[in-house]
């Protein structure tokens, strides 16, 4: 359907957003507009669309000594294209590379993509697979939290309406880290994740020293799979191989750990099954990539 | 609320005032009048109007306007330099990547973007690279080659000559028969062909409707006086407003009301439609309308429906809600499965998909001052919306005009008329004003019309060497809310079972049924890709349980010209045998049935269908095609008048291509009007696959009328008997000494100084009297008819169930290809569409009957990453029915994928799925099931 019309505001300083999100009501924050533009055209009604892409200080990537900072206006074409991120958290690039079409990575963004808050989201469970944080600011102040404590549910996030999202903060990973990001979409581009595991392991003399395993789509927010993670933390690596029984009893954890639904793309029964075998490449994957 | 806007597009800097809801792609059609970016989905799944923002590509129906303030925009109207085409656009000319040409302005410039970053793309970058622009058309075979010539063109290499080796029956022929691009391609190349949606006129009003939220109710009142009152809206209508006519497609079951009179039908059925000075006034409006409903029960399983004491759709006609009973015997089928060694039934379920053509409806009306109207619509068949007009509005043919614009695919889906063009009508008439409709992308599922979903009960008897003798079907049609095609769906369903094998004794019992929801209507193989996905998956279990080949089981019973099928149809030409073996030996099938690893398969399918249908949908006599050729009067070009339609499948040029052989001139001589009611002759359109073999015929005649008016004037010039004379390539020539000659043109000219207007007439009319004489023995007769094998490889991840489709080798019964590279065309957006069918669309609904997909972003349709490899074959054949010996491709093609590929899964990891779509759900619920039988 057609666009309704409302008032546009175009900041250039974070003041300046801070100054909107006081004295206005009813506001949509516009990073890509990938995901607000299809809502409003099917129905979202927002008074005030606040555009945050002349606010470069919103969109940068930098880095201090232990992490990497996203502005939320990044795109993901942007971080496909940054040196930094290449660096330091690669499978960041390698997830966002299979998020919509190169139309919308050219314009969709990061911040949009945790802040929209899709059950579904593609690049949340590699992010926290990474225990990355985010900044959330306002007149009032700045405040730091787990990624995971952004997201409530799906479409709901502990952002509140004064609010920005500012940064998102990805610890650098330390070198005896490695992960790996798996989705499963019905088609080969452009789909949405039927079910998607992120896996990040921290390894320390050939066994697992911590771990995420963080799992999309398959509850109303990305989850990390505690009893899966448990049963792999102090695993040695020679025990989790292809068809190892360790191996399938944290793909069995890590899908008992969700709670997923029934909808068009696929059972709750059908989901676990994928999350299961997904988990276990995720796991051998990420080792694979460490030990070459 | 509008604000100013700096942009510049294509070198030029704009200053506009917009309106904040504005996109970029609004801007740019709406304000700028850039029409060459086009709207498909406005959700950004599409593609269609990706432009490129600071050298990005982006889809622009996702960009606000006022964020493209100050920003650098290309559109496909700055990609050519003037006359002079960009290496892509040409490459994307030559190469035949345009068909319907929606998607190729978007995909042009995703393109140009791709070819930017990364000059020299493997095939793999380009399936994920163009994956954000959807094609329905071209199976993005095309476009790949497309872009590597481009490549090879930017980096200065010269054009390179395909080779190809022409058909026997084309080798003395010198248009037909060659590999020509389509006349229309440059002009879609560079976002110049224009399409319904890119004309305005001034002054010109937008109509929207309102549409049933519920799927079964009674209207019990409407108020429309609130939206009537709204500033800017200047008429509405409802069921009380217009005629109390009923329409639809088969005069037998015109059961649709122009809006709903006392009650709605399924979610979505149109109520009321309102004309305003722009959409958003219309879509304000409609909220302004109140209805008072009674919620009625609602039926949507088509069991249900038929059962006693349901919900019935219609009070006063099809009990049981049975809107249609087929009952044909043939032979005898008791002696047939008793004379069998092996019998075996199964049960296998279609499904619902929607044809998806990029391209929304759209129509606009004018009336003039003289009561004439005026329709531009996006339409496959102008005739029938033009006799359905005049049916309607109750006025003779000749006071309406209905003009074809350029239609960015159909597939079935623009085969009928419809609801916009009826009401622009009714709402430009009231309002004095040119009125245009369009179809959201929503809308367009919601109008319906996609594929009948088809439940089938299949019973096939053989003997031991594979021989059927029998086939018994059962099919019920899940019709949605009213009749649409089904009449003709439900006939096909069984008919056209009987034209591939050779087999004597048939049942087919077919019922089509109404439930609350969009009406299922033609789509690509209409009614047949079901019935055919069973029949050729019941044919392989069959196989294997007698431990036979399944490429023999098909050469066992493949049909074989000059038959007689037990259903009364006459196959003449037919080349299966020799697609068949063309299969086999390019898929390497020995070598690999049954020998790959576990989780890689390879299946066979067979397919084929009817070259036009025998008989009108209404009764006339009316020949079905006609052409007309007016020759210049120096003769330097030729006009062909048709009322066929070309909607991207091609058949202006192939058209042209038959009558300039019959001209005896070269194709760049040639142009094409065609569907437009004042300047073309009556054409019955592009359905059945009609349009090369009739309107190919009536091309040829028209052609051969010239040419033989110019034969006796070129025997008077020469001095020599007109038999001793042979027109080729704009000459005259002496048949035995062809150095011997004088121009075409010179004759022409002679001819138009003495004789006044130079023009030929061509009518085609199909054979009188075919097919039995049974109730409904007409559906399913043809002129001729066409065949098709395709082998099919997959992987199957069976941890997941995903189906990777690597390859199709196929090869193609079409008769004379006219246009081979046309040929592949069609054939590889066949092939592209039936796996996308058979592995990844499906209607669904909640239980209230309000569909849950209807859009591009949850109904998926094959992207480019999907595109296995096709190697496509024509085989040598010749139609003597059709023009130089062609016949039908567009849909046959599509017919063996189904079932080729549900083989091939069966064949990878052991275990048949018989609904479609084949998800990895499915296949990997099968796959547990029968480790754990084991
Ligand atoms: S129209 Fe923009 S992506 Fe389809
Ligand atoms: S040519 Fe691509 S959609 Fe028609």
């Amino acid at each position: 359907m057609l666009l309704p019309n409302f008032n546009y505001h175009k900041p250039k300083t974070l003041t300046e957003v801070y100054n909107l999100l006081d004295t206005h009501n009813n506001v949509g924050l516009m990073a890509g507009g990938t995901d607000l533009l299809v809502e409003m055209k099917m129905g979202r009604k927002l008074e005030n669309v606040v555009s945050l892409n002349m606010v470069s200080e919103l969109n940068e990537i930098s880095e201090d000594t232990d992490f990497v900072f996203i502005g939320p206006t990044v795109t993901f074409r942007q971080i496909q294209d940054s040196p930094i991120i290449q660096k330091y958290i690669p499978h960041l690039i390698d997830t966002v590379s299979k998020i919509g079409s190169p139309q919308i990575r050219n314009t969709g963004t990061v911040g949009g993509n945790v802040c929209t808050c899709a059950s579904c989201s593609d690049s949340a469970p590699t992010l926290i697979a990474y225990n990355s944080e985010v900044e959330i600011s306002s007149s009032t102040g700045i405040r730091r939290i787990n990624l995971t404590d952004l997201q409530l549910f799906h479409r709901k996030t502990s952002i509140s309406k004064r609010e920005v999202l500012s940064k998102i903060i990805i610890p650098k990973p330390k070198p005896n880290f490695t992960a790996n990001f798996q989705k499963f979409g019905l088609r080969e581009s452009a789909s949405i994740s039927v079910g998607s595991v992120a896996v990040g392991l921290w390894i320390e003399n050939s066994q697992i020293a911590d771990a995420n395993i963080v799992v999309g789509a398959c509850a109303p927010t990305p989850i990390k799979c505690n009893s899966a993670m448990q049963l792999i933390i102090n695993a040695k690596l020679s025990d989790l191989q292809k068809d190892s029984i360790l191996l399938n009893e944290i793909a069995e954890a890590t899908a008992s750990d969700t709670n997923p639904i029934d909808d068009i793309r696929g059972s709750a029964d059908y989901r676990k099954d994928i999350i299961k075998t997904i988990t276990k490449r995720a796991i051998l994957n990420s080792i694979n990539d460490f030990n070459q | 609320m509008k604000q100013i806007v700096n942009i510049n597009v294509n070198g030029l800097d704009y200053e506009v005032a917009i309106r904040t809801g504005a996109t970029l792609l609004d801007l740019l059609r709406d304000e700028l009048k850039l029409t060459g970016t086009k709207r498909g989905c406005d959700h950004g799944d599409c593609g269609a109007c990706t432009v490129l923002m600071n050298g990005k590509a982006v889809n622009s129906c996702l960009v606000l306007a006022l964020e493209a303030d100050g920003q650098k925009i290309e559109t496909i109207e700055g990609v050519a330099k003037g006359e002079e085409l960009h290496a892509i656009q040409q490459a994307f000319v030559e190469k035949g990547a345009i068909q319907c040409g929606f998607c190729t302005p978007g995909m042009i410039m995703r393109v140009k973007s791709l070819l930017n970053d990364n000059p020299e793309p493997t095939l793999d970058d380009l399936k994920t690279g163009l994956s954000g622009n959807l094609c329905r058309c071209t199976g993005y075979v095309k476009i790949f080659e497309a872009v590597e010539t481009a490549v090879d063109y930017l980096k200065g290499k010269p054009r390179k000559e395909i080779e190809y080796q022409p058909q026997k029956s084309a080798i003395d022929l010198s248009v037909v028969g060659k590999r020509l691009p389509k006349l229309d391609a440059p002009d879609k190349a560079t976002g110049r062909a224009i399409y319904t949606d890119d004309i305005s006129f001034p002054n010109m009003l937008f109509g929207k409707t309102l549409l049933s939220p519920h799927a079964h109710a009674k209207i019990l009142s409407i108020n429309t006086e609130k939206a009537k009152a709204l500033p800017g809206v200047k008429h509405i209508i409802t069921g009380a407003d217009v005629p109390d006519i009923t329409y639809g497609t088969s005069p037998a079951r015109y059961d649709e009301n122009i809006l709903a009179k006392d009650k709605v039908r399924y979610v979505g059925d149109v109520i009321a439609a309102v004309a305003a000075v722009d959409e958003e006034t219309c879509y304000k409006a409609l909220k302004l309308i109140e209805i008072e409903y009674e919620i009625l029960p609602a039926v949507f399983d088509p069991f249900e429906a038929m059962a006693e004491g349901a919900p019935r759709l219609f009070e006063d006609k099809y009990p049981n809600n049975i809107n249609t009973h087929v009952d044909h015997h043939f032979g005898d089928i008791d002696k047939g499965f008793a004379e069998a060694d092996h019998i075996r039934e199964e049960r296998f379920v279609g499904n619902r998909t929607y044809q998806s053509p990029l391209e929304p409806h759209c129509a606009i009306a004018e009336w003039d001052r003289h009561g004439r109207v005026t329709l531009h619509t996006s339409t496959q068949v102008v005739h029938y919306v033009h006799h359905q007009l005049s049916r309607i509005l109750d006025i003779p043919l000749g006071d309406i005009r209905v003009i074809m614009t350029n239609v960015g695919g159909g597939f079935g889906a623009k085969a009928a008329t419809n609801i916009l063009e009826v009401l622009s009508i009714f709402l430009a008439k009231k309002t004095g004003q040119a009125v245009k409709m369009r179809f959201s992308r929503e809308e367009m599922y919601l109008y319906g019309r996609g594929r009948h979903k088809q439940f089938i009960d299949l019973k096939i008897g053989v003997k031991k060497d594979g021989e059927i003798t029998a086939v018994k079907q059962k099919v019920v049609l899940e019709g949605g809310a009213y009749s649409s095609f089904g009449v003709v769906t439900t006939y096909y369903a069984g008919s056209m079972l009987a034209t591939l094998y050779k087999f004597p004794n048939y049942k087919y019992d077919g019922y089509r049924v109404n439930t609350n929801l969009p009406p299922s209507g033609a789509f690509r193989g209409h009614g047949v890709p079901h019935p055919r996905f069973a029949f050729e998956s019941l044919l392989d279990m069959i196989a294997k349980d007698l431990n036979l080949d399944p490429v023999e089981i098909r050469l066992k019973n493949a049909m074989e010209p000059n038959y007689h099928t037990c259903n009364d149809l006459d196959i003449n030409s037919c080349e299966l045998t020799s697609c068949i073996e063309s299969v086999r030996e390019k898929s390497g099938w020995k070598d690999k049935k049954g020998k790959l690893p576990y989780g890689r398969g390879i299946g066979i399918g067979c397919g084929g269908f009817v070259s036009g249908a025998g008989y009108p949908i209404y009764r006339s006599q009316f020949p079905h095609s006609n052409a007309i050729i007016k020759v210049q009067e120096d003769g330097s070009k030729v006009v062909l008048f048709i009322g066929d339609a070309d909607i991207g499948q091609g058949s202006d040029t192939v058209l042209a291509q038959a009558a300039a052989e019959a001209l005896g001139i070269s194709f760049d001589r040639i142009s094409v009007v065609s569907a437009d009611s004042d300047l073309t002759p009556i054409g019955f359109g592009a359905y059945s696959s009609r349009v090369t073999l009739m309107g190919g015929n009536a091309s040829k005649m028209a052609g051969e009328q010239v040419r033989d008016k110019l034969l006796v004037k070129a025997s008077q010039m020469m001095g020599i008997e007109k038999e001793k004379i042979s027109v080729k390539n704009n000459r005259f020539f002496i048949t035995t000494n062809p150095e011997t000659f004088i121009s075409w043109e010179q004759v022409a000219t002679e001819y138009f100084s003495e004789s006044g207007p130079l023009i030929g007439a061509g009518h085609y009319s199909p054979p009188k009297g075919l097919g039995g004489t049974y109730k409904g023995a007409a559906v399913g007769t043809s002129p001729a008819y066409s065949f098709s094998a395709s082998v099919c490889e997959v992987e199957v991840d069976f941890e997941t169930g995903k189906v990777k489709v690597l390859n199709f080798w196929d090869a193609h019964d079409c008769g004379t290809a006219i246009n081979p590279l046309n040929v592949e065309g069609q054939v590889d957006g066949a092939a592209v569409m039936g796996m996308s069918e058979t592995l990844f669309e499906n209607e669904v609904f909640d239980k209230s009957g309000r569909m849950l997909n209807p859009d591009l972003h949850n109904y998926l349709i094959a992207t480019s990453a999907d595109t296995p490899e096709i190697n496509s074959t024509i085989v040598d054949s010749f139609e003597p029915a059709g023009p130089y010996g062609a016949k039908e491709v567009g849909e046959g093609a599509s017919l063996p994928i189904l079932g080729a590929i549900a083989n091939a899964i069966e064949d990878a990891v052991g275990v048949r799925i018989k609904e479609l779509p084949i998800t990895p759900e499915k296949i990997l619920k099968a796959i547990k099931e029968k480790n754990h039988n084991y």
